[in-house]
């Protein structure tokens, strides 16, 4: 039998950020702290915040993996760092193929642009070598069943009709590795289960996905296997029943 | 989020061009404005310093034209850009969309602006005036050229900084407003003694304008192409700091927003 291809391998990273200074301090701050204590400023040791520690993960062609923990595990800046967002503090993040990233689904590129114009900026930007691209973004603007509101500014709709439009484009096309952070939190009820199947279709035709979500519903339903993350590291890697009963008896029922 | 160059080019383009559309839909106002601020700015600074002030250079108009209008594209992209990366976190941490694409879009989108009402207003001292000099016209571009990329640069580099220091915007705005009087915009830099000439000969911004400003002379400049080369290589500087801190700073941000 032929071994399944290598899509994702992750090797020993590590991830971690320095927190000194920033976000509560100004410049006016900084300035003032450096004439008082020029010492302090200077010899302040670094605080740094772990948030993945040597972690290592393989996906191959097929694995559809669950990624399970609690929130501040570190799912996110995992999935984040396979995106390209972080760069790995140490180790080797080896991507063989393309990858698709979606961590938010109602955001809007330029909201004073309608739906319709939205869309085509988006699928620019996700797929820029696209095939019958006008085709595509119509079938998912039907898809959408937004109607005359597709030519409506986007800061102008609901949480739920951005999302739909999101989740719309968001899954025109397969790709190598596919990556899900909780997307189907902003869609309605009806448009939930409808965005579901579309979602599936998608995961069937690429080539390996990740999916974030804390729905076990979903999990069962959407992957084959499962990573359990806690504290930064791959605590347990499983079939998803094995796994979600792991993060059970970790964690205990939430 | 690698930057492939051809890739980054298109979407540059993409988003430039949403970006004009984003800004002027249904809003004939909003375009009339763009041209009429700058050009009201420069009206008023003709009457003060040619009328009221009665400063005597040659070609004065034309010299304070040349200055100007970069200048006010330089602080509208400044403060406009300063605050970007803030402003579009969430887009930021949600799309395949490098910061320095939405970034590079809105200070082309600038510099379009910039373009149309710098023709607009040059085009009576081409059809009126007879002193303008060839090279320096046709040059003209290379000239903007490095100022863009100088202002993409200090723009960057003050975007991520403002991620962490939330002030950044304000003391920029203040460190402007004395850089405008410290740099030759309305007052020729012959006009500054010998003995503050330090101020005109290290300040970036005189750097990065002079090939503009040589549009008011109706000669070619025997330093002319030197001071092209200067503005480059101070615009390079300006990029380069500004990449190397972002590269450096990159996870900080995206974790900061």
């Amino acid at each position: 039998m032929k071994p399944a291809k290598l899509i994702l391998n992750i090797e020993k990273m590590r991830l971690s950020f320095a927190t000194q200074v920033y976000r509560a301090n100004t410049l006016r701050d900084v300035f003032v702290q450096t004439f008082q204590d020029p010492f302090s400023v200077l010899l302040k040791a670094q605080n740094r915040l772990e948030v993945i520690r040597d972690l290592n993960l393989k996906v191959y062609e097929g694995d559809r993996i669950a990624l399970v923990g609690v929130n501040g595990a570190g799912k996110t800046s995992l999935c984040r760092s396979i995106a390209g967002y972080y760069t790995p503090t140490a180790g080797k993040i080896s991507v063989h193929g393309k990858v698709r990233a979606i961590f938010d689904t109602m955001v809007g590129i330029y909201p004073e642009l309608t739906g319709r114009e939205n869309a085509g900026i988006l699928v620019d930007f996700l797929y820029p070598n696209l095939v019958d691209k006008e085709e595509k973004i119509r079938e998912a603007l039907e898809f959408t069943e937004l109607g005359h509101f597709l030519d409506t500014p986007f800061k102008f709709y609901s949480n739920g009709m951005q999302a739909r439009l999101c989740l719309a484009v968001l899954t025109i096309d397969p790709t190598d590795l596919l990556i899900l952070d909780e997307v189907f939190e902003g869609a309605d009820q009806f448009f939930r289960e409808k965005i579901a199947k579309r979602v599936l279709s998608v995961i069937e035709r690429s080539g390996a996905v990740i999916f974030v979500s804390h729905s076990a519903d979903q999990l069962q339903r959407v992957c084959n296997r499962a990573v359990l993350i806690s504290e930064g590291r791959v605590h347990f890697d499983g079939s998803v029943k094995d796994t979600l009963a792991a993060y059970e008896k970790t964690h205990g029922k939430g | 989020m690698s930057v492939d160059a051809f890739a980054s080019w298109q979407q540059i383009k993409t988003l430039t061009f949403a970006s004009i559309k984003s800004r002027y839909r249904n809003t004939f106002a909003g375009l009339l404005w763009v041209v009429m601020s700058p050009l009201l700015m420069f009206g008023a600074q003709s009457y003060a310093f040619k009328l009221v002030l009665k400063l005597q250079f040659e070609n004065y108009p034309l010299f304070l034209l040349t200055g100007l209008m970069p200048w006010i594209f330089f602080v509208q992209s400044v403060q406009m850009g300063t605050t970007s990366f803030v402003a579009q976190g969430r887009l930021l941490k949600s799309f395949p969309i490098h910061p320095f694409v939405c970034l590079s879009a809105m200070i082309a989108d600038n510099l379009i602006n910039f373009m149309l009402t710098f023709t607009l207003i040059l085009l009576p001292f081409l059809f009126y005036a007879q002193n303008i000099h060839l090279l320096h016209f046709l040059l003209l571009p290379v000239a903007v050229f490095s100022l863009f990329i100088a202002t993409v640069g200090v723009t960057l580099f003050l975007a991520t900084l403002q991620v962490f220091f939330r002030d950044t915007r304000f003391i920029m705005d203040f460190v402007l407003s004395i850089a405008f009087y410290l740099t030759p915009i309305f007052y020729p830099k012959q006009y500054v003694s010998e003995k503050w000439y330090w101020l005109v000969s290290y300040n970036p911004f005189a750097i990065l304008i002079a090939p503009i400003q040589s549009l008011s002379r109706d000669h070619l400049e025997s330093d002319y192409f030197f001071s092209l080369s200067l503005s480059y290589f101070t615009a390079l500087i300006c990029f380069g700091i500004a990449v190397l801190y972002w590269r450096r700073k990159k996870n900080q941000v995206y974790f900061f927003l």
